[in-house]
């Protein structure tokens, strides 16, 4: 197996956990595996297909970035056999997907398009050989990230034949595993669960005042190595800061594709070492050497976290997570909570608009909804699922509650003062380790001499068309 | 007052409107929208150089107005002008913006920055063995480039001529310029977004978008001592025209009449006088006699130029003979051609 994981993917040894997934795959038997980010999920799923020889390997995954970002891995990996059903794709260019599919290793998909009948259809017609499911935790309501497309893949999988499950997941706790299970209709499946304790990293809260933030976050900057990842909540935020921090660059959804290829291509490079980002960033980014990661707003939930956090230090060595709390940043939380849902005036609306007997699309026009706004489509898929109002509001009301307690797990581990490792790992129910190199509260921060920062430099272009062209990459 | 690059385009683009056309009319023509009513306005009112270029969305484009109004540098009504303040701005320098954004190319100018960046870079990392996240994302040109990589047998050689190609292209260029576009060319190194680009020269990123654009645009002017970088783009040829209007073009060039065309291809009369209007707009011969005598094409130019102006109402209202819209259309898509 070691010669098939160097060959395809030049790794000369499995990560822990990893052989323990694939044996049990080729053992053909029902697997969830919850992995910490950065423990190799994807070479998982995609590894069996080398061992078994033929079956297409299907991947449902949630996000466009996160598929986009696998099949460019998979084909940089010398990997061609694999292809993608987006939104982007357009239909001709589906149908020629559709038609090679015996051929293909590995086919990345949405939810959504696995529900279109033309597509399940055809996929009927073909070996599946695993039934991947990415992000799995999505498909629970316990879950900080439930996303109602998910809630009919157990069913879809049911269409298929039963075809053999993986669900992969970062994090789960005891609730949300118990929910994968059954929503995927998982037959005694084997669960495999890696700790989500990451020992390289060692934790610190800074509690400021309002007006102090951004005078911390430059006093960190001083002390902290790089490359370093500064996660923001908003677009506008991040933009602000990389203003004012030396040699950094900013990156979210709002950039070009050729500008988010750009800024990627210079971190992974090392050419420039401080990004500012929203949670847009690092879905699928492998950058092992991220010393550092602060959050300058905290995120809405301790699952977004150590997801987040987890892109420091994946090469195991020492690395350090920083969150910055200023008193109110929690009321940013509870508005975007209140944004993710749709307010009670719209079910009104579009129950009137229905009993009239015009279509979603005409009623869209009429009210200047935006189809692609998220609470939108839920409330659409919700009634369109003969959801009375009565139970639209009611769920809203507990997803509310549920979120709501959420932030304050958040707040309890900014404010309370315990080990922050234990009360990271308390909450995936595991057990407290005890190690060197902990946290501020156990005030055991180990800091390392900052290397030189690297900063892009301006040229005039004679010089710069050199380096472009012929500079080795150790000169850079 | 300070102006930036995209209300300096906004404002000469207005300008060239004569106070005849909609804000509507103008986005179509800045995204570059594909029907006989964008193609006529960028045609008659000389925005060609505009259609498809000023990419920006509908949200901005109507705070961009919003913003010329508060100054009173434009006014909103049913059509939008320039004020007299507008006007002078306008004036201001000799150097017209707009001419120089490439929209008449049609994407030969995009299409060209996106095929040269990536095929530079992905021969520049290859030859240093170097891992690379493709710049360019798009299959179409990605496929172009996969087809090509086979044919250049020998990289240094191929590289050290690319290199010398584009010192040739940037020395012509100011250092502005030339600085833009090296800065955010990848190989070995990578290349800047806008925003980074925008830092640097101190700008914000929108105007560095469009100073890109032209700069890029004056960069490949000229290719004819650049044999390698040519080769590129020479198999793009966007035809201007629709491509139903570009289907009945052909069938017309094969000997058929228009009633044959327009009963083959079962198009309404409104259709194909759309067509005939784009063809004229953009064929190098039209045989203008057959659809309006030559005094009615006469009197049509006259009154066009003596009114200022391409509005057909305007034209047929002063016409002392009975003339159809579509004929008055025809003059003016022929007066391009003819007039000069």
């Amino acid at each position: 197996m070691e010669a098939l994981l160097h060959r395809h993917f030049g790794y000369e040894a499995f990560r822990p956990g990893q052989r323990e997934i694939i044996e049990s795959i080729l053992n053909g038997t029902d697997t969830l595996a919850i992995l910490p980010t950065g423990g190799g999920k994807s070479v998982c799923y995609q590894f069996p297909s080398y061992v078994k020889g033929e079956g297409l390997t299907l991947i449902l995954s949630p996000l466009l970035s996160l598929i986009e970002d696998q099949v460019m891995q998979i084909k940089r990996r010398g990997e061609r056999s694999v292809a993608k059903l987006t939104s982007v794709e357009t239909r001709e260019e589906k149908e020629q997907i559709l038609s090679v599919l015996e051929h293909l290793r590995y086919l990345y998909l949405s939810p959504e398009q696995l529900a279109l009948p033309q597509i399940r259809a055809r996929l009927k017609q073909v070996n599946i050989a695993l039934f991947v499911v990415d992000e799995a935790h999505c498909i629970s309501q316990w879950g900080h990230e439930f996303r109602p497309e998910y809630a009919r893949l157990g069913q879809l999988r049911r269409e298929l034949g039963f075809p053999q499950c993986l669900a992969l997941t970062a994090t789960a706790t005891q609730a949300v595993e118990r929910d994968i299970r059954t929503q995927l209709q998982m037959r005694e499946p084997q669960v495999i669960r890696r700790s989500v304790n990451r020992p390289e990293i060692q934790y610190i809260v800074d509690r400021v005042g309002r007006e102090e933030k951004d005078a911390a976050l430059e006093r960190w900057m001083t002390r902290i190595v790089r490359p370093c990842v500064i996660y923001t909540t908003t677009r506008k935020e991040a933009e602000r800061i990389a203003g004012i921090i030396e040699g950094a660059t900013y990156y979210h959804a709002g950039l070009t594709m050729e500008d988010r290829q750009l800024v990627q291509q210079q971190f992974l490079h090392d050419e420039m070492d401080c990004l500012v980002c929203t949670s847009a960033f690092g879905m699928g980014v492998d950058k092992g050497n991220v010393r550092t990661v602060i959050h300058h707003t905290m995120p809405a939930t301790l699952e977004a976290y150590m997801q987040e956090i987890g892109r420091a230090g994946r090469d195991g060595k020492e690395a350090t997570a920083i969150l910055l709390y200023a008193p109110q940043d929690e009321q940013l939380q509870s508005f975007l909570i209140e944004t993710q849902y749709a307010p009670v005036l719209w079910i009104d609306q579009l129950q009137q608009g229905m009993r009239r007997g015009e279509s979603y699309a005409k009623i869209e026009t009429r009210l200047h909804f935006n189809p692609e706004d998220p609470a939108y489509r839920l409330l659409k898929s919700q009634l369109e699922n003969g959801w009375s109002k009565e139970r639209i509001i009611q769920w809203q009301v507990e997803r509310k509650q549920l979120k709501g307690r959420e932030v304050s797990q958040m707040m309890d581990y900014i404010h309370r003062n315990e080990c922050r490792r234990t009360m990271l790992l308390h909450h995936f129910d595991e057990p407290a380790v005890v190690q060197p190199r902990c946290c501020d509260i156990c005030g055991t921060i180990e800091w390392q001499d900052p290397v030189k920062s690297k900063m892009l430099q301006t040229v005039n272009w004679k010089k710069r068309l050199e380096q472009v062209f012929f500079s080795s990459p150790d000169s850079v | 007052m300070e102006i930036s690059l995209l209300e300096r385009i906004f404002l000469e683009s207005i300008q060239r409107l004569r106070d005849e056309r909609s804000d509507r009319s103008l986005y179509h023509v800045f995204q570059g929208k594909k029907s006989a009513t964008s193609l006529q306005d960028a045609h008659f009112y000389d925005l060609e150089s505009t259609f498809g270029t000023v990419l920006v969305s509908k949200q901005r484009f109507e705070s961009v107005l919003t913003e010329l109004a508060q100054k009173k540098w434009i006014e909103r009504q049913e059509t939008l002008r320039l004020t007299s303040e507008g006007a002078r701005l306008v004036r201001q320098t000799d150097e017209v913006i707009i001419d120089q954004l490439g929209g008449e190319l049609r994407g030969y100018t995009e299409m060209m920055w996106k095929r040269l960046s990536l095929l530079v870079q992905t021969v520049i990392c290859l030859e240093a063995k170097q891992p690379f996240i493709p710049v360019q994302q798009e299959t179409i040109v990605r496929e172009w480039v996969k087809s090509v990589l086979p044919t250049i047998s020998n990289r240094a050689v191929w590289l050290a001529q690319m290199y010398q190609e584009w010192v040739l292209l940037l020395e012509r260029l100011s250092e502005r310029d030339a600085t833009l576009i090296s800065h955010r060319l990848s190989g070995v190194q990578t290349g800047w977004s806008y925003p980074q680009l925008a830092r640097m020269m101190k700008v914000d990123v929108e105007t560095v978008q469009f100073e890109f654009i032209i700069a890029w645009r004056r960069c490949i002017n000229d290719l004819s001592n650049t044999p390698l970088i040519q080769q590129i783009g020479a198999d793009l040829h966007t035809p201007k025209m629709t491509q139903s209007a570009q289907t009945t073009w052909e069938l017309l060039q094969q000997g058929l009449t228009v009633e044959d065309v327009a009963v083959r291809r079962r198009l309404k009369n409104s259709t194909m006088e759309d067509h005939l209007v784009e063809i004229a707009m953009y064929a190098s011969t039209f045989p203008l006699d057959h659809f309006v005598v030559a005094a009615q094409q006469e009197e049509i130019r006259h009154i066009a130029q003596q009114l200022k102006t391409f509005a057909l109402k305007r034209i047929k209202s002063a016409m002392q003979s009975d003339v159809s819209y579509f004929q008055i259309r025809l003059v003016l898509a022929r007066s391009k051609w003819e007039g000069s």
